[in-house]
């Protein structure tokens, strides 16, 4: 009876359970590294330092510019957290996906191979 | 016919039993086999021999195997309630593998008592698991009524399914010897449902994944905040760092309405509620919600910072630099773009109270700019303080009252509060709790639950029973912090208790009535019978003077609280003019020596009211809500309990009546209702306040024999004076004699006689002593005729002071 309970359950509920662990790793790391955060304010200068213009040329000017550059270190910055986050992701669900994929196989590769090595 | 069944062979039983069969330990060997093999395996094959594959292979099996184990056998879900009957698949899995038909009741009860939920109750409600399973084996149960009560436990706690906890008060509800278990153990079926509640609160907990509060990049677009971290407390750190707050679990709908509050127009709210009520544990509740970012899209990982007015006080050298640091603070929240201001005890940044400051000048054009988000934490008196002087400012902000939780919420938040404090160290029981609730609404008036409740329940932890916070914890805490007696009386005390006529009577003369009647009053109040919401006792002395009213009233202070000097005296003929209410209900601002702060602070008191009859009626009317409710409120609102007070009326009113009646050999016993009477009727007192005394008490008049005896003790006390010096006075039956005759006076009781001992044996004493008479081991007795001082016949003063 445990033996039916055993292939009832690999290749039904813990194929599912699997395949759900591999999606919630992937999400955890989406919101780890603040996927939905970063996208929306990929552009944002950098915790808020900004320049306010003044009334003159000039300080309007050198406004733009800082304000330039906040946006661009935020933009880097953001840019790597996004980089890693999706090599994680990727590097989870390739991984995964072959689980998943090698999952009906695994419990015949044990037997198999202890009778390949023996032979 | 059974409605309930269970199948031994069912394939859930089966999974249930083959993972008990693999312990701990094996499961481990079977993990270290596994990557041995996988690494074996492979370093066979990196050096070509094919064994390796085989060692690979049986690594892969056990591999599968654990896997199987780990995420299905031990994983059984039980079925939902209502569902089936089947109890094979309806028990939760650490009682469904080891259950077996037929059962008796006392296996039943081994069997849940091994289970995580069932060791909880017991410990957590001090149960006996050996008289209990003596209980169960004495009478037949009916499981099918067990299941039942079981699925309606679990139900009523929320829970989908049959938990060990919810059985384990099924079988006490149904059982009768195990009911009446609970009883004496002063426990309900009801309370038990609540520990079940309680077990699954603690395997929530256990389990529970820390969240992830929006994950690395949150603040990134959000500015810095050095100032604020500077003079202020982040709350959302706080939680983040507990990765969690259980406090506002109950509070569901007041978070909806804050977080509302902060998502309208205004983006501001006022917290109004007591202290202690919860005003930062909703705080605490709402930071949580903000960090999830499930509450609100517009304030989705908002981080709230509350200020406290005296850090940012401490920190200023000169004058305007507190105006600077708020509107830098504020500016610094509004420039950040993701800060929530919180101002707790928001009524010091607007002048009320000590140490406060006036920033409404400064709040109000920043609050009406919406340049950031607030709130506020305000208790009624001081909201409408603010109201008052600030209605412009007040007008911007959404106000929310949180009202005192229930007793049943009031327990579940201790519960969760008591598995905090006891860090695996202690087990706080459950009649803690309750005894907590009990104890902090009667001492801790000054705060509400369940603030107080918590307090009392952190003050019990320096109390503990060997490895418990038990109800005596929670009663020695209030015991030493107030000086009070809570907990039930110990043999030496009952001693005292049920002998303290004899102990007054060791310090007075006859009265044996009065005694008995007040000693009765003090007797039913230690032993728990009198009504708590009461003071203790309340006593009209009705009687001459000198008769001992005002001694007896000294014997209740030192005997009941322990001391002589709990004494609040009040001559009521210095409160004749209705101005004096005023005085009366002085608070502890206008007079600190009057009737209310001297109750506030010490309210383990006799208050004692010397002739009542001579206040003016308007105080009189004070009396009725003070003996009936047993409380008084003050000229600014705050009332004062006297419920932990002896409340002592004494009069002279009808004393020639006493006199009269006792001279022509009436019992007091006899005329007690007949003198009462004849007092509201002369309107000496109105009846509704003679009603409201739990006893009214007669003093008869002292004669001489008595009056021996009240010299004998007069001496007494001055021996004990002189005990430090080592010398000893006595006096010979003559000498008594003479003093007694000299000193009689029917009108004034035992009154002249203390002035007689003074002159005419201290006196003497002590021109002894400096004529170097009296030396350290004598003992000086004197006669009639070595009795100096005052003539025998000296007038005595009117009677002017009271007994």
């Amino acid at each position: 009876m445990l033996l039916v309970a055993f292939v009832q359950w690999w290749y039904g509920p813990g194929w599912q359970d699997t395949a759900g662990r591999v999606f919630t790793r992937v999400r955890e790391t989406y919101l780890t590294f603040s996927v939905p955060i970063l996208i929306p304010t990929m552009f944002a200068p950098w915790r808020r330092i900004i320049t306010y213009p003044g009334r003159s040329m000039g300080e309007k000017f050198r406004a733009v510019i800082d304000n330039l550059v906040s946006r661009a270190v935020g933009f880097v910055v953001r840019l790597f957290a996004l980089i890693t986050a999706l090599l994680i992701m990727s590097g989870y669900l390739i991984f995964g996906g072959i689980l998943l994929v090698i999952w009906p196989i695994v419990p015949l590769l044990g037997p198999a191979l202890i009778v390949g090595g023996l032979l | 016919m059974s409605q309930y069944s269970f199948n031994g062979s069912s394939l859930r039983i089966a999974k249930a039993r083959a993972s008990r069969l693999i312990p701990q330990p094996l499961r481990l060997l079977m993990g270290v086999f596994a990557a041995l093999g996988l690494i074996s395996g492979a370093i066979l094959l990196l050096r070509g021999l094919h064994p390796g594959f085989s060692l690979i292979g049986g690594a892969i099996m056990l591999l599968v195997a654990l896997t199987w184990i780990h995420r299905d056998l031990d994983i059984l879900p039980a079925a939902l309630i209502g569902t089936t009957k089947q109890l094979d698949a309806l028990l939760p899995i650490n009682l469904a593998d080891r259950y077996h038909e037929p059962l008796t009741a006392p296996e039943l009860w081994s069997l849940l008592s091994d289970t995580p939920e069932g060791r909880f109750i017991q410990n957590h409600f001090e149960l006996d698991a050996d008289l209990i399973a003596e209980g169960l084996a004495a009478t037949p149960l009916d499981f099918d009524q067990i299941w039942a009560e079981a699925e309606a436990v679990s139900t009523k706690i929320g829970l989908p399914t049959l938990q060990s906890g919810a059985i384990l008060t099924a079988v006490f509800t149904v059982s009768p010897p195990l009911t009446q278990y609970l009883t004496r153990a002063k426990l309900t079926p009801a309370e038990l449902a609540e520990g079940a509640r309680w077990a699954e609160r603690v395997k929530q907990l256990t389990h529970i994944k820390r969240p992830i509060y929006g994950g690395i990049a949150r603040d990134w677009a959000s500015g810095f905040t050095p100032d604020l971290a500077r003079f202020g407390t982040n709350l959302s750190l706080e939680i983040e760092a507990a990765a969690g707050n259980l406090s506002t679990r109950e509070r569901t709908a007041q978070l909806d309405e804050l977080v509302m509050g902060l998502d309208s127009a205004t983006g501001s709210v006022v917290l109004i509620g007591e202290p202690g009520v919860g005003k930062s544990a909703l705080l605490l509740g709402l930071a949580e919600r903000l960090l999830q970012g499930t509450a609100s899209h517009s304030l989705k990982h908002y981080q709230i910072y509350s200020l406290s007015a005296s850090s940012i006080i401490s920190s200023t050298t000169q004058a305007g630099d507190i105006e600077r640091i708020v509107m830098d603070l504020l500016s610094e929240a509004g420039h950040a773009g993701n800060i929530i201001i919180a101002l707790d005890e928001a009524q010091l940044f607007f002048g009320q109270g000590t140490g406060a400051v006036n920033l409404s000048q400064v709040l109000l054009p920043l609050i009406q700019s919406r340049s950031f988000k607030l709130v506020m934490a305000l208790t009624p008196g001081d909201w409408q303080k603010i109201k008052a002087t600030n209605s412009s400012m007040t007008s911007l902000l959404t106000p929310l009252v949180l009202a005192e939780p229930d007793e049943a919420n009031v327990l579940r938040v201790l519960a969760d509060r008591a598995l905090y404090l006891e860090q695996g160290k202690v087990i706080t029981t459950y009649s803690a709790l309750r005894e907590a609730y009990r104890l902090s609404g009667r001492y801790f008036q000054e705060e509400s639950y369940p603030g107080r409740a918590i307090k009392l329940l952190e003050a019990a932890l320096n109390h503990p029973d060997g490895s418990f916070i038990s109800e005596k914890s929670v009663q020695q805490a209030i015991e030493s912090q107030f000086g009070v007696k809570v907990q039930q009386a110990g043999s030496a005390e009952s001693d005292i208790l049920l002998h303290l006529e004899d102990k007054i009577h060791e310090r007075m003369i006859n009265q044996t009535r009065a005694v008995s009647v007040v000693a009765n009053a003090l007797r039913r109040a230690r032993a728990g019978v009198a009504n708590p919401k009461r003071p203790i006792g309340s006593f009209l002395f009705l009687g001459p003077t000198g008769v001992g009213k005002t001694e007896l009233a000294r014997s209740i202070a030192a005997l009941y609280f322990n001391d002589e000097g709990s004494i609040i005296r009040l001559d009521m003929s210095e409160y004749q003019q209705i101005a004096d209410v005023d005085r009366i209900l002085a608070g502890a601002a206008e007079n600190p020596e009057g009737l209310l702060p001297k109750v506030r602070q010490k309210p383990f008191s006799v208050v004692l009211f010397d002739e009542i009859e001579k206040a003016h009626p308007n105080i009189l009317n004070l009396f009725l809500q003070l003996l009936d409710e047993g409380n008084l409120t003050d000229t600014t609102s705050h009332p004062t309990s006297f419920k932990d007070a002896i409340i002592i009326a004494t009069s002279n009113a009808g004393s020639d009546d006493i006199r009269a009646r006792i001279e022509a050999g009436q019992a007091l016993e006899d005329f007690e209702a007949d003198f009462t009477n004849s007092l509201i009727d002369s309107g000496a007192f109105r009846p509704e306040l003679l009603n409201r005394f739990d006893e009214i008490v007669l003093f008869r008049p002292l004669n001489q024999a008595e009056l021996g005896q009240v010299v004998k003790l007069m001496i007494t006390e001055v021996n004990k004076t002189l005990a430090t010096q080592k010398i000893a006075v006595a006096l010979t039956d003559a000498a008594a004699a003479e003093l007694v005759t000299a000193g009689y006076d029917p009108r004034l009781g035992a009154r002249p006689m203390r002035r007689m001992v003074q002159r005419r044996v201290e006196d003497t004493i002590a021109a002894m002593i400096l004529r170097g008479e009296a030396h350290p081991g004598d003992t000086i007795t004197l006669d009639a005729q070595n009795l100096g001082g005052a003539p025998a016949t000296e007038t005595p003063p009117p009677p002017e002071s009271p007994a």
